[in-house]
């Protein structure tokens, strides 16, 4: 087998994945084991594509030329793969906990569910490897189309308004902000190419190039910055297998990785050519993150908190974009990894709460950690890896952030950004120091059988992924360093 | 011997184009009955497009048939350029699938004894749209012009037995058609007057030659006007909602997509001849206007669906939205912005006539109409169709890997070269009031289950053109290089370079 058939085979996965869920949906041990089975197939293949790639074979598939001057194609690099590996290893992580979660609160349709989930995944990655920038906008929207059911999924009126939300800022951010400059560039360059060097360097002057940028921040909207951010607690209607790896892990990190290859691939060198608008895009990246965090403070359910954490921990990738030193970029890819497996724990801790007690806001969490000890083992470690707290995975992109920053003579980046870490930290960490040494409630437990291994097993080992995280800093450097050198 | 019939159809492509239908009408109306009339009529349709694909087919000259041996300034003249050939082509192929598909609309929704008239009337609205694709002069333009819209007002009315409110939507085609052809008149007068000229080559070189076009150019907006009118393009585009939503079915299915195609189609010739014979500011003058009233209007007509309630006013409203974006790009009045409304024309014909012949597959039994519940559960009742639809509706979106994308873009790419800001803000905010109605359709079609006394789908005869629509637009969403070349070559075929 090539390198271009596998990476073929990778694309086209997720289609067998959501047929195999769709024609087992009528028996649920079948549904769960082909969905559980094909996510770790798929995630095999995914490290399999990373390994092959470190040999140096490089896939490439071209599936239509929908313009003359761009194919729809996919061509992994470095970054790309690595943000698709993560999706890929998270959602078969997440394939036990929705079945589990989906069991245990009787869902009425969890294979349409568990479908859309397959999908949206499956989008993600393949915006992750995108060859050009039509091919990574076609992949977002339709990740966007896939993924919008899912927030409307338990139905009624405010739900169906929080998917119209969802689905209006998200598509019209792309439509009226990323096509144009998407037309903008090829007027530009002739093409769409993601190109190492950047594919407008030197065909680009300052002003243009701060109304462009502009563009393409705000039209990957699902990075999360404000005022564009509504969309993230919005999705929080969503079942909470949803709401955590599709909406605040994959649709995030992937507006958040089109920044990273906006900001590397389509300017590259001609970055410095936007020198108003990358201060004011880091200020209000910053700004909103530390803003966001104030927010989450105030927000007692728990999944708006984690919602309102995660605009302020993604923005950190939103950052490293805009300062845009190969440090930088390379801490913000590391941010999309390392925000990636804490937040699903954090998500996977929501759900089995919910799911497991009924309780759904972080005051009634008190004490919890004494009846669910090993999810909120896993809760406190995610807490704080998001939080940078060292020396846990989210630290270490924390460190080459600010190193990115102060090499860029940016110490008031740098003041922001460990402000904003600590505002990060407020939100969770006392939260899960609450629940883990507060005083244990008696019977908290609304089912009457104990807790699924389905749930409690990937929870586990999510909270012990973030620390393992910790000693493949090293390898997962060096393959990002192909392109970025830390 | 092939070789010689396919020379004589290529070199009298000009009249066979328009005896076609012609002959077709005259025999509908003696036919005596309904079916056969209807034959008689798709035979019409059928020669229609293989005169059109002789002249389309390795195009390389402009085919020129002046009636009668009388040639310009005394006769007639019929012409076919790359343009028309390419408009020729796409009418007569929908054309054949629209009157094809349509018999068991024209059964259900006319008198068994006006049939062979309500087919005979289709044909001299569509012999009345070739006409303004072949014209070569401003009278012939205004004629055809006239005679269209008097044969579509003469069909809208033949469904009042069926539906009353067909009456009053057929004198409402018969007055705007009056007032658009006399705008046209008024504006065609003033061109003759001030270049004593009615021939369109003739007018385009006196003009290039004259130095004051004030005058001349005021009259070629007042012809714009009226073919903009003739292009179903909004605010203008009453006499389309009356015709194709209160009309009968069957006029929507053969004609819906057809008649504002060549309306556009003529406006373009228009455009072209203003950019090479034009001062360039009173072109300038001319694209502004032009570009306005399509950005304006593509907004209107996007609010209008957003708001509809029946199901084939919201394709009428849905057309005038594309129609907005097709004169934005002629008026970018060079070769690639009239390259990019060629294909959004066509794509916008595609997308229309699938959603005309969806309603008339959804048509109720009592001639109430099609009221948007009708497409409540249609993706479990009929998913077919339901795909079609939703082909359609992604395409008029402009999503990615349908035919409307490239489209879309092809527009967007002219209007960011000549500059046209609103233009392209037009462009894209119809995109996303597109995203709005076509995301309440998907969820009734997808999302709510379907209402008890839902009538069944009948799309017996309408599946071919259906299934061959819907197949275009995503393949062409694929690989979008032959309509693309197809649309350069009619504009590349225009004259761009003599003007001043």
């Amino acid at each position: 087998m090539n390198a271009d058939l596998l990476l073929l085979i990778f694309l086209l996965a997720p289609i067998g994945h959501a047929m195999a869920i769709g024609a087992a949906a009528r028996a649920p041990a079948l549904r769960d084991g082909a969905n559980i089975v094909i996510a770790f197939a798929y995630a095999w293949l995914a490290f399999v594509l990373v390994n092959w790639h470190q040999a140096g074979a490089q896939g490439y598939v071209a599936l239509a030329r929908p313009l003359p001057t761009a194919d729809f194609a996919f061509a992994p690099e470095p970054i790309g793969l690595t943000a698709a590996a993560t999706f890929a290893a998270l959602g078969a992580l997440n394939a036990p906990f929705a079945g589990g979660f989906f069991r245990a609160m009787q869902d009425k349709a969890p294979a349409r569910a568990q479908v859309l989930i397959a999908l949206s995944v499956g989008l993600g990655c393949a915006a992750a490897l995108a060859a050009n920038l039509f091919t990574f906008l076609l992949c977002y929207q339709a990740m966007i189309v896939a993924s919008f059911p899912l927030v409307a999924h338990y139905g009624g009126p405010e739900i169906r308004r929080a998917g119209q939300i969802y689905f209006g800022i998200l598509l019209t951010a792309s439509v009226a902000l990323l096509l144009p400059a998407m037309a903008w560039t090829h007027g530009l360059a002739g093409r769409l190419d993601f190109i190492a060097g950047g594919l407008l360097a030197g065909k680009i002057g300052p002003g243009e190039a701060d109304v462009l940028l502009a563009l393409f921040v705000f039209g990957f909207a699902s990075a999360g910055l404000a005022p564009l951010h509504l969309w993230l607690p919005a999705a929080m209607r969503a079942p909470a297998p949803a709401a955590g790896l599709v909406h605040a892990v994959v649709v995030a990190s992937v507006g958040a990785l089109g920044l990273i290859k906006v900001s590397l691939l389509i300017f590259g060198e001609a970055m410095s050519q936007a020198s108003i608008a990358r201060p004011v895009l880091i200020v209000i990246a910053l700004g909103g993150s530390i803003l966001a965090s104030l927010i989450a403070l105030s927000k007692d359910e728990l999944k708006p908190r984690l919602a309102y954490a995660t605009i302020a921990q993604i923005a950190l990738c939103s950052a490293g974009a805009m300062i845009a030193t190969p440090v930088a970029l390379f801490a913000a890819s590391f941010q999309i990894v390392a925000h990636g497996l804490g937040k699903t724990s954090l998500y996977f801790t929501a759900g089995a709460v919910e799911a497991l007690t009924g309780r759904t806001r972080a005051s009634e969490l008190t004490g919890l950690g004494k009846r669910m000890p090993w999810a909120f083992a896993a809760f406190a470690l995610a807490a704080l890896s998001v939080s940078c707290v060292p020396p846990l995975a989210g630290a270490w992109s924390l460190l080459w952030l600010v190193a990115g920053a102060a090499r860029a003579d940016m110490m008031w980046v740098v003041a922001l950004i460990l402000a904003s870490c600590v505002a990060s930290f407020a939100t969770l960490g006392p939260l899960a120091g609450r629940a883990i040494f507060g005083p244990a409630p008696s019977h908290p437990f609304v089912r009457p059988d104990a807790a699924s291994v389905l749930l409690i097993l990937p929870v586990a080992i999510g909270g012990a992924a973030c620390l393992g995280l910790l000693f493949l800093i090293d390898p997962l450097s060096r393959f990002l360093g192909v392109r970025l050198s830390p | 011997m092939s070789g010689a019939l396919f020379d004589f159809v290529r070199a009298n492509a000009p009249i066979l184009v328009l005896l076609a239908p012609l002959v077709a009408m005259a025999g509908a109306a003696l036919s005596p009955s309904g079916r056969g009339a209807w034959a008689i009529v798709l035979l019409g349709a059928a020669a229609l497009t293989a005169a059109a694909l002789a002249a389309a087919i390795g195009y390389d000259q402009r085919l020129s048939d002046p009636l009668g041996g009388w040639n310009a300034p005394l006769g007639v003249a019929l012409r076919i350029d790359g343009l028309s050939a390419y408009a020729l082509v796409l009418i007569g192929v929908f054309a054949m699938l629209g009157i094809g598909g349509g018999l068991g609309a024209l059964r259900d929704e006319i008198d068994r004894e006006r049939q062979p008239l309500a087919a005979a009337a289709t044909s001299a609205a569509l012999a009345g749209a070739v006409g303004l694709l072949v014209a070569g002069d401003l009278f012939v333009l205004f004629a055809f012009l006239q005679w269209m819209w008097i044969a579509l007002g003469a069909l809208t009315a033949m469904g009042a037995e069926h539906d009353r409110r067909a009456g009053p939507a057929a004198l409402n085609v018969v007055i705007v058609g009056a007032i658009g052809t006399g705008l046209f008149g008024f504006g065609a007068a003033l061109v003759f007057m001030s270049t004593g000229a009615a021939d369109l080559d003739q007018v385009s070189g006196v003009l290039s030659a004259a130095e004051d076009t004030r005058s001349a150019s005021a009259g070629l907006g007042l012809m714009a006007a009226g073919l903009a009118m003739a292009a179903g393009l909004a605010p203008l585009h009453a006499w389309a909602v009356g015709a194709f939503s209160r009309g009968p079915a069957w006029s929507a299915v053969a004609l819906g997509a057809l008649l504002p195609a060549a309306g556009a189609i003529a406006a373009g010739r228009l455009v072209a001849l203003a950019a090479s014979a034009l001062a360039p500011g009173l072109q300038h003058g001319l694209s502004l206007g032009l570009s306005l009233l399509g950005a304006v209007g593509a907004l209107a007509a996007s609010a209008q669906a957003m708001a509809a309630r029946d199901f084939r006013r919201f394709a009428v409203y849905a057309g005038a939205a594309q129609a907005g974006c097709v004169a934005i790009g002629f008026s970018a009045a060079s070769a690639g912005g009239v390259s990019g409304a060629l294909f959004q024309l066509a794509n916008q014909t595609v997308s229309i006539f699938i959603l005309y012949a969806a309603a008339a597959a959804l048509r109720s039994e009592s001639g109430a109409g099609a009221p948007m519940q009708v497409l409540q559960g249609l993706g479990k009742r009929a998913p077919f169709l339901s795909l079609a639809i939703s082909a359609a509706l992604l395409s008029l979106i402009g999503a990615p890997m349908t035919a409307g994308f490239l489209s879309r873009w092809s527009l967007l790419q002219a209007t960011f070269e000549a500059r046209i800001w609103w233009g392209a803000a037009g462009i894209i905010l119809s995109s996303l009031a597109s995203v709005i109605f076509a995301a309440r359709a998907f969820e009734r079609m997808y999302l709510r289950a379907p209402a008890p006394d839902a009538p069944r789908p009948r799309t017996t005869y309408l599946a071919p053109g259906l299934f061959i629509a819907a197949v275009m637009i995503i393949a062409f969403g694929f690989d979008g290089a032959a309509p693309l070349h197809a649309a350069d070559a009619a504009a590349g075929s225009l004259n761009w370079g003599g003007g001043r």
